[in-house]
């Protein structure tokens, strides 16, 4: 059993707006997959310079991370999903690679919470 | 209409989302609920599922709800085309709502919805606005 804190996901939060541990559990398992999955897309993306399709990745995140971390993280994806509305922007993907490693911390989070085993 | 014996549509391409609406409208008592991935597939199933209500997002690939609940609403069965629709979107900006709220539907709610705001919602797109008791 590990003992590191999670920085960035909040299982009692999560819990509370979800209401049963095998529904939360469930879509923790989600929540690793779809991290695992986008984080280095949407830098491929951006790299790319196909920011329409690197929006439409963080508009996801930005609508599912409010479910498992609190405000002062989830402004921060709010603020770089903003920012990749506009196609052409060229701030979005250098705004997008300095919240990498706070998306790569959540995930960190989220394996440390499935390999604990949980609530 | 109890809402607990109402028939809801899910409209939701996003997996983490659909799971987080379907488990809290199961928290509302609402058991009778069908999930679809994008407007298409919801006009191409909505004349067998005969939901009471629909709660669409916005954003989706290939039709978002947007396109969805229009042609919905020009649909010839006029039962299904008045079907009462929530949408619900991570998208708060004045020209997607602008958009939304001209296509008669009975809420819009900024993602994740609260339990309390599902419920407010779900129970004034069943059965209209409370009108408060007279002294």
């Amino acid at each position: 059993m590990s003992t590191m804190q999670p920085v960035y996901l909040d299982a009692d939060w999560a819990l509370s707006q979800i209401g049963d541990v095998e529904t939360l559990n469930g879509m923790i398992v989600m929540l690793e997959e779809s991290l695992s999955r986008d984080i280095p897309l949407i830098s491929a993306h951006f790299q790319a310079g196909d920011v329409v399709a690197a929006n439409r990745l963080l508009h996801g995140i930005k609508g599912f991370v409010p479910i498992f971390c609190r405000e002062a993280f989830c402004s921060r994806v709010v603020a770089v999903e903003a920012l990749s509305k506009d196609s052409h922007s060229t701030s979005a993907g250098p705004a997008y690679e300095a919240l990498r490693p706070d998306l790569e911390q959540l995930l960190a989070d989220v394996n440390e919470y499935l390999n604990g085993g949980g609530l | 209409m109890d809402i607990k014996r109402a028939r809801v549509l899910v409209v939701e391409d996003e997996k983490i989302m659909s799971t987080f609406i379907l488990g809290n409208l199961r928290r509302l008592g609402i058991l009778d609920l069908f999930a679809l991935e994008d407007g298409t597939a919801a006009l191409r199933d909505m004349a067998s599922i005969k939901p009471d209500l629909i709660v669409t997002d916005v954003h989706m690939q290939p039709m978002g709800g947007i396109e969805f609940v229009r042609r919905l609403r020009a649909a010839s069965n006029a039962q299904l085309a008045n079907t009462p629709v929530i949408f619900l979107s991570a998208d708060s900006s004045a020209a997607t709502v602008g958009e939304a709220l001209p296509l008669g539907v009975a809420g819009y709610i900024v993602k994740p919805p609260s339990l309390a705001a599902l419920n407010a919602k779900v129970e004034l797109a069943l059965n209209g606005p409370k009108t408060p008791k007279r002294p």
